[in-house]
């Protein structure tokens, strides 16, 4: 065996020199009953990255689709009137009598649903107070007068090209 | 009268110093940590040096000998017993080695343009006295030369300086053919052997 692999050997025999840290058994029991960190399966991210694309094409489409112009803000239905104030003096006035329609009308599942007759009755009137509205004080629009200046353009003067400028 | 004789005490347990791996495996795996216990005393120092010869870091073999002991821990029910339980911890330690130098160097890459620097070597402060006696100033260019080596050739040529594991087992961790090990050894070899005939030193 040469020189130079005698000293090739010491020095590999260097590099992986070493038994390991003597508290490696206490390190490692005392980090048994720790909690698994499991990572989430390769499936689970899949879905949720197609879920993510699929909302946002839907949603791209949407957009670009004819008749579905921007984004439809949600309509309320119009809210019942709101009774109109008498004016001041008049004396309150009952509202006429408005069917009344219990909360959960719906008939259980299975079960036709009566047919609403003249039973219904309302015994309960309500009372609505008048609401006072102050008048609108709109005071007038008052511009500044706009003086046009009317425009004014030079004279130009277009002299012919030369036979050597073309 | 029938006189019947009962033990007074139970026989002694085992020595589990005596016991094969894959009995201590197979206690461990019924949750007798002193028979882990045993396993990774028993293996330690393969793993560690393994670690080290992928990381030629003493601090991050540590920690990589330590996270593969737990994986193979919590993994102790995927052993079939088809390889030595040693061959087995070892690929776990191996390829969690692996995993912490792509990392390491990623990082190194992110932050600084250029090589990584070279890590610094575990047994530098305990020469060994062969070492010391051939030429320390040659064993430092030879830890160089390694270093600058492809991983490919470096890694086998690490792991079977250790020289507590066979040829077969060692092609097992990197699951390579046993002769491809043998080539990439013997090829890791000449190289350094000619790069430190260029740098002066006669191969008498």
């Amino acid at each position: 065996m040469s020189k130079l692999d005698r000293a090739v050997d010491a020095a590999l025999r260097e590099m992986v020199a070493g038994d390991g840290p003597p508290d490696l058994l206490r390190r490692v029991l005392a980090r048994i009953d720790e909690p698994v960190r499991r990572p989430a399966p390769p499936w689970l991210v899949l879905a949720a990255a197609a879920g993510i694309a699929v909302a946002v094409a839907v949603g791209a489409l949407l957009r670009t689709t004819p008749g579905h112009e921007g984004v439809t803000p949600s309509v309320r239905p119009p809210a019942r009137a709101l009774p109109v104030a008498p004016p001041a003096g008049t004396p309150v006035a009952a509202l006429p009598a408005v069917p009344a329609t219990p909360p959960h009308s719906r008939p259980p599942r299975g079960q036709r649903p009566e047919a609403e007759g003249p039973a219904l009755e309302v015994e309960a009137r309500l009372e609505v107070e008048p609401i006072e509205l102050a008048p609108l004080a709109v005071a007038p629009i008052t511009g500044e007068h706009i003086n046009v200046t009317a425009l004014t353009l030079e004279r130009m003067e277009i002299e012919p090209l030369a036979e050597t400028q073309r | 009268m029938i006189a019947v004789f009962l033990p007074t005490s139970l026989p002694p347990a085992a020595s589990i110093e005596c016991v094969s791996d894959v009995e201590l495996v197979a206690r461990a795996r019924q949750g007798d940590t002193a028979a882990f216990g045993e396993l990774v005393d028993r293996h330690r120092a393969a793993v560690y040096r393994a670690a080290h010869a992928a990381l030629g870091s003493a601090s991050e073999a540590e920690d990589v000998a330590q996270e593969a002991f737990l994986a193979a821990y919590r993994k102790m029910d995927s052993y079939r017993g088809e390889a030595s339980f040693k061959t087995w911890l070892l690929k776990i330690a191996w390829r969690q080695a692996l995993t912490r130098r792509r990392r390491l160097v990623s990082r190194w890459r992110r932050f600084v343009s250029g090589e990584p620097p070279e890590v610094p070597s575990a047994a530098g402060g305990d020469r060994s006295p062969e070492a010391t006696l051939i030429d320390a100033e040659l064993v430092g260019h030879v830890q160089r030369l390694v270093r600058a080596l492809p991983a490919r050739l470096r890694d086998p040529l690490l792991l079977c300086a250790e020289g507590e594991q066979t040829y077969h087992e060692i092609a097992a961790v990197l699951g390579i053919p046993e002769g491809t090990l043998k080539w990439r050894v013997a090829e890791a070899r000449r190289r350094l052997k000619d790069r430190l005939v260029r740098l002066g030193y006669p191969d008498e």
